[in-house]
């Protein structure tokens, strides 16, 4: 199984969210076609989600894990979790 | 570790760290849940909130712990419902939700809080579609039909807003989802009011008097306050908790003196609550226990009148406590009140409590009531129209006095006056007091009618001073007798504190200024030359 793909960031100014949707884009590249397609609901809530809290000003500390709901015949491991540990994440 | 040395931790708890570890320790406690609600519902640094429900998620699903998650849901809601709806909705997934939470009544809180998380910006509303997907069906049963249709149509709209068609089809599947998990569901067995009350009140005797319970305190008043108001759908009632105390410790409260209260409780809401609010609500009667008697009534807002009402209560308070005289309109039902409390050697103590909210207190006691009655008494009066004359010549108010003492019939044509200026002469002399309601003459009318002419002026100044209007108009100049006030002002000084209207005011201000021009000479406070 390949190693967990990830972006972190770690600065003094509130993360933008047009940053954070050209990560997930990259992500969504590095992505294998399969692993792609196990994602395509975790990636079109997550990128509704930095939208959504970029029209909200930003978020705060929390942890998203997308999809949202887990449905029968999905792999429970094709996930896409977004953690905001301190700090506004994802502001225009 | 005691329970109220954990109290003791978590309400001095300087990080989030230390309080997820004190409510950690907490859930391993009976009543440690009341503990937790208890932080939850004081006045709990903005940074530490969010922990309190990121700690209940997992560890409190003991019989009592019903107490924790139905102060989490109560209104007035935090601004950031996010983690809520991310707890949520992980209880919902891991199966944390049968026991005991949805026996009680965070059952049916719940609809509230997503129909107000449904009204939100998309950020938070669409991740309350989310979780409707997977809330369990018991979770679901709860809500009663109509507050589960609104739930739905709501989401449906959010939903439709939606451009992208992966995310916007699988907010439709999670309200799909919903619908047949609630149909499939078990029928919801709601718990009593009595039963949880019951329950509250074991909790907190057996908190003992601790630190634990202080801290609980705001918790278990709250849900006390709650479960009084509760009703079948998820609206959360304002209630108004009224405790009546003798004045003085060793007097007993008998049926005479409680109904005495109550009722001029019960005047006085009828006042403020349509006056201050300017909404229709009532007050209703609920509960009643003994002890200092304690009186419980719901007051039936939903929506915004809660605000308006809410608003009003905390006027109220500061009425009952501030330094700002009353205004006529609301200083009139204050002394009633105060004279009913006076009488019965009564104290009221009166706070409103909506879900977490809880109003500042009204108190009025013997140490209270006199500002209250001070400012009241100093408030502008309002001169009722008949305590003003419309009777230019005075000298025909005091002709009337001397027929009336002589038992001769007071006519239009002794006065020299028509029939309606009869009528207003006859009144004339009852507002200086030369008459009684009767048209009987009075003592001081007798008087009058011994002097001689100026010396009856001289009388009647001290009688017009001393009247309704006269008084009103001296305070209205801010002077201390007759000969502080401006004639001038007195068509301003009527349009202000009368309730006259109109052309009425310019007639009546003609008679208080011909009264003061042939009285003012004559005044005890004119020195000689």
């Amino acid at each position: 199984m390949a190693p967990e793909l990830s972006r972190t960031w770690a600065q003094d100014e509130p993360f933008r969210a047009v940053v954070g949707l050209r990560d997930l884009d990259e992500l969504y590249a590095e992505c294998p076609e399969k692993q792609r397609k196990r994602r395509e609901v975790a990636f079109a809530q997550a990128r509704r989600f930095i939208e959504n809290a970029r029209a909200a000003n930003g978020i705060g500390p929390t942890e998203e894990r997308f999809p949202r709901k887990n449905r029968d015949g999905q792999y429970p491991d094709a996930r896409i979790d977004i953690h905001v540990m301190t700090g506004l994440a994802f502001v225009p | 570790m005691t329970l109220d040395k954990l109290a003791k931790h978590l309400g001095e708890a300087p990080t989030q760290d230390a309080v997820r570890t004190a409510c950690s320790s907490l859930s391993d406690h009976d009543m440690g849940s009341a503990v937790v609600a208890g932080y939850w519902c004081s006045h709990v640094p903005d940074g530490l909130r969010p922990v309190v429900p990121l700690a209940a998620r997992g560890e409190f699903r003991g019989p009592t712990d019903w107490i924790l998650w139905t102060a989490l849901l109560l209104p007035p809601y935090p601004l950031d419902a996010t983690t809520l709806l991310n707890v949520l909705s992980s209880v919902g997934e891991d199966g944390g939700w049968p026991m005991p939470i949805a026996a009680s009544p965070a059952g049916s809180l719940l609809g509230g809080f997503l129909l107000h998380a449904l009204a939100q910006p998309a950020l938070v509303a669409e991740r309350a579609v989310d979780l409707l997907g997977v809330l369990p069906g018991a979770a679901l049963a709860a809500l009663d039909e109509s507050t589960f249709e609104q739930l739905l149509g709501a989401a449906r709209s959010r939903a439709a807003e939606v451009v992208d068609d992966i995310v916007r089809e699988e907010l439709e599947r999670c309200i799909a989802d919903a619908v047949a998990a609630r149909a499939l569901a078990p029928p919801h067995r709601r718990t009593s009011a009595l039963r949880l009350r019951a329950e509250l009140d074991d909790v907190s005797m057996g908190l003992g008097a601790g630190a634990a319970a202080r801290l609980a305190a705001s918790a278990l008043t709250r849900l006390e306050a709650y479960v009084v108001g509760l009703a079948l759908d998820h609206e959360v009632r304002v209630v108004q908790r009224v405790q009546i105390k003798p004045s003085r410790g060793d007097s007993a409260l008998d049926d005479r003196r409680v109904g005495a209260a109550i009722s001029a409780w019960s005047r006085f809401n009828q006042w403020w609550i349509p006056t201050l609010s300017t909404t229709g609500a009532r007050a209703v009667p609920t509960a009643a226990t003994s002890g200092s008697f304690r009186l419980d009534l719901v007051v039936q807002a939903i929506g915004n009148d809660v605000y308006a009402v809410l608003r009003a209560a905390d006027q109220v308070a500061d009425q009952s406590s501030g330094d700002q005289h009353l205004i006529d309109e609301h200083a009139e039902p204050w002394r009633r009140l105060i004279d009913i409390l006076d009488e019965f050697s009564l104290s009221l103590h009166v706070v409103h409590y909506w879900g977490a909210f809880e109003s500042r207190a009204i108190e009025l006691t013997p140490a209270s009531m006199p500002g209250v009655r001070r400012r009241a008494a100093v408030a502008p009066v309002k001169v009722p129209s008949l305590d003003v004359p419309q009777a230019d010549v005075i000298r025909k108010v005091f002709l009337i006095a001397e027929l009336s003492s002589k038992a001769e019939l007071v006519t239009p044509e002794a006065l020299e006056v028509d029939v309606r200026d009869l009528n207003y002469y006859r009144r004339a002399a009852k507002i200086l007091g030369l008459l009684d309601e009767e048209d009987a003459i009075t003592p001081a009318g007798r008087q009058l009618v011994r002097l001689a002419d100026d010396d009856r002026l001289r009388t009647a100044a001290v009688l017009f001073e001393g009247s309704v209007v006269g008084d009103a108009w001296v305070s209205y100049a801010q002077g201390t007798t007759l000969l502080d006030v401006d004639p001038a002002s007195a068509a301003d000084f009527l349009a202000a504190h009368s309730l006259l209207t109109g052309k009425t005011i310019g007639r009546r201000a003609r008679t208080l200024q011909a009264w003061h021009a042939a009285v003012a000479p004559f005044h005890y406070a004119v020195r000689p030359l």
